[in-house]
């Protein structure tokens, strides 16, 4: 092995690369847009959807109105609630599915009647789930609803002499301590993680593939075997080339999220200055430098799988699930952290899955060594384990000369 | 020099060269003439180490093709099978890539790549993106890429295939020069034509094994056939003769 000649090779691909088109629109010009407008747009686009359901005057629709008075009295008075008489449940039901409604409310015959002769009436409540305008109305008509339930009772207890302060036996005062920065991390880490790692992979893609299963293609792989360097010198070479383009990508992904938080704050956008999403420059190296250690596991399995294919496509068809199989670790950290498990050091030893996770932690703003030691180590092991595999295939002559 | 012996090549259950021993010396074209498939490919891989006899072996340039191959890499220029170019790189590019891959100081390699590039009458398209180039100009970059680190043994398979009358005579003359500067030279041929024109001596290769090996009048001779097509018909058919 020569470092002149894994030099030479890794200037070539990378002069090789850069001339090709496809190479710098996956490396610079998608990241360079999408993670931008990913990072500040996302969190103010779900805001906004919020704010917009929340804005929205819920249409509830009431079948038997005049059924309870003192029920529709305190609807009435509620905010965000808009009533709408319907005589019908099939025609109500058929309008909330129109969305002309929100929720629907069927009060029973003589409900004002049962209630104040101690039966206890049911009122039946029909919503949209799969609807947030519908959720949100179903909130307002069951606060509405409690508000009319403590107002009997208190009356109740006021007939028999009763204070009605006896059914607060104490109060709860709660407070959210989770810092600013991190209410606005939250946001961020459910999707920047897994796309980082999606670029981890995508970055130097084309660059492993064109350095493989390219020069099988263009017929240049047997001129370049017949040449007085090792192959291990080669294959370093051309996987460095990758990791120097997957490594760019990752630069420009990090600081272009970086940089739109520190010019473009989303929650001031939203009008909402509590919250300031930043990411100070040391986690942000640290994150590059996971994501690094990824790009080079992952840009070691593309180059093997490279070596492998006979042409271009193939390669192609073998590299594509790759990126999905990506996202499968990406999306069990979601469940996971939302179900609010806490990862134990081990889960940081699962490749691709433990860079995910330290994105995510390092978005929330908390920096956990221990976690960051063991990801970052078993990211560089199996980083080394697969490029000796890609090694060992490009020594292969039934891989060599596949056809 | 180059000196074969017992050369054998097994993929799976095919025989792909069976024990092929045969001598070049320096200032001779020799011919490796035979129908596709035959094994002529496989032959000039292994002498040039991309593959590993299954047994026997050869010496190029002095060196054994299975102990020491990657010094048999550095005296050996090859025109394969399928030689291929980077296109996003111009010629000369493509050249200097492959003359640091043979360790050539820059200033040696430019030079060489001016003398290859005006021998061959592409000095003008130097700068040239090799994607935009003629089959016949692709043929010519990959030949001067198999002689600017100047290799004693060259090795070309099938080097005027698919190119037009003028190319193929261009390539020709080219080999021719490359004897007369005393380089051992092995070329891998189905045409006759080529072989009748170049080589000094020739090997008639058949299902892997050669059946014949002389010049082009002792084929004739032993074949009692008066066009080298002739002999070329009667011996690959034959089991084989000693010359």
């Amino acid at each position: 092995m020569s470092s002149k000649h894994i030099l030479t090779v890794w200037q070539k691909e990378m002069l090789d690369t850069i001339r090709d088109r496809r190479t710098l629109l996956a490396m610079v010009i998608v990241p360079l847009l999408l993670m931008p407008a990913i990072t500040v747009g996302f969190p103010v686009l779900m805001e906004r959807q919020e704010e917009a359901a929340r804005r929205l005057v819920s249409g509830i629709a009431v079948i038997g109105g005049t059924n309870s008075s003192i029920l529709i009295g305190e609807l009435k008075d509620s905010k965000g609630i808009r009533l709408i008489e319907y005589a019908d449940l099939k025609i109500a039901l058929q309008a909330m599915k129109e969305n002309h409604v929100q929720l629907v409310v069927e009060i029973p015959e003589g409900f004002d009647r049962d209630m104040a002769s101690g039966l206890r009436p049911k009122v039946n409540v029909y919503y949209e789930g799969t609807r947030r305008t519908s959720d949100i109305a179903r909130g307002r008509f069951m606060d509405a609803f409690s508000r009319f339930s403590q107002k009997v009772v208190a009356k109740r207890l006021v007939g028999m002499h009763v204070d009605p302060a006896i059914l607060v036996p104490a109060e709860v005062i709660s407070e959210n301590i989770a810092s600013e920065e991190k209410m606005g991390g939250l946001l961020l880490s459910m999707m920047l993680p897994v796309l980082m790692a999606i670029w981890a992979s995508i970055g130097g893609m084309y660059t492993a593939i064109d350095v493989a299963a390219g020069e099988k293609e263009r017929g240049t792989l047997e001129s370049l075997i017949i040449t007085p360097p090792s192959r291990e010198s080669i294959v370093l070479g051309k996987f460095l080339a990758v990791l120097t383009i997957s490594g760019v990508t990752m630069l420009l992904v990090v600081s272009s999220i970086v940089l739109a938080l520190r010019l473009v704050n989303p929650a001031s956008l939203l009008g909402q200055n509590e919250a300031r999403f930043v990411l100070p420059i040391g986690r942000a190296a640290v994150m590059f430098l996971i994501g690094l250690l990824l790009a080079g596991l992952l840009g070691a399995i593309e180059i093997t799988l490279s070596i492998f294919a006979k042409s271009f496509k193939e390669a192609q068809n073998y590299i594509t699930p790759l990126y999905i199989a990506v996202m499968i670790p990406g999306f069990l950290t979601q469940i996971t952290s939302a179900a609010g498990a806490t990862a134990g050091p081990f889960y940081f030893a699962i490749p691709v899955a433990n860079a995910i996770e330290i994105f995510r932690e390092l978005l929330m703003g908390s920096v956990n060594w221990i976690h960051i030691g063991v990801a970052a180590i078993s990211s560089f092991v199996y980083a080394l384990l697969a490029l000796n595999i890609a090694i060992r295939i490009f020594c292969r002559e039934d891989v060599i000369f596949r056809s | 020099m180059v000196e074969v012996l017992n050369l054998t090549k097994q993929f799976n259950s095919i025989l792909a060269v069976d024990r092929v021993t045969f001598s070049c010396f320096p200032g001779e074209i020799f011919g490796l003439l035979g129908p596709n498939g035959a094994g002529k490919t496989t032959t000039l891989r292994m002498l040039s180490t991309a593959l590993r006899p299954t047994s026997g072996t050869a010496k190029v340039a002095g060196y054994d093709i299975v102990r020491e191959p990657e010094m048999v890499r550095r005296n050996i220029g090859v025109l394969p099978a399928d030689p291929g170019l980077y296109g996003r790189l111009t010629a000369a590019e493509n050249l200097r890539y492959f003359g640091r891959l043979y360790d050539m100081e820059g200033g040696t390699i430019d030079r060489r790549i001016a003398d290859v590039l005006e021998m061959l009458n592409l000095l003008e398209d130097k700068d040239r993106r090799t994607e935009g180039f003629s089959k016949g100009m692709k043929q010519k970059v990959a030949i001067a890429r198999a002689i600017l680190h100047d290799p004693p043994v060259l090795f070309f398979d099938e080097p005027t295939a698919g190119l037009d009358v003028m190319s193929a005579r261009a390539v020709h003359e080219f080999i021719a020069r490359c004897r007369d500067m005393g380089k051992t030279i092995i070329l891998s041929t189905h045409s006759m034509d080529e072989a009748q024109k170049l080589c000094d001596r020739i090997a008639i290769i058949a299902r892997g094994s050669i059946r014949a090996i002389g010049t082009l009048d002792d084929l004739r001779s032993v074949s009692r056939e008066s066009s080298l097509e002739e002999a070329f018909v009667k011996l690959a058919g034959d089991h084989g003769h000693e010359l």
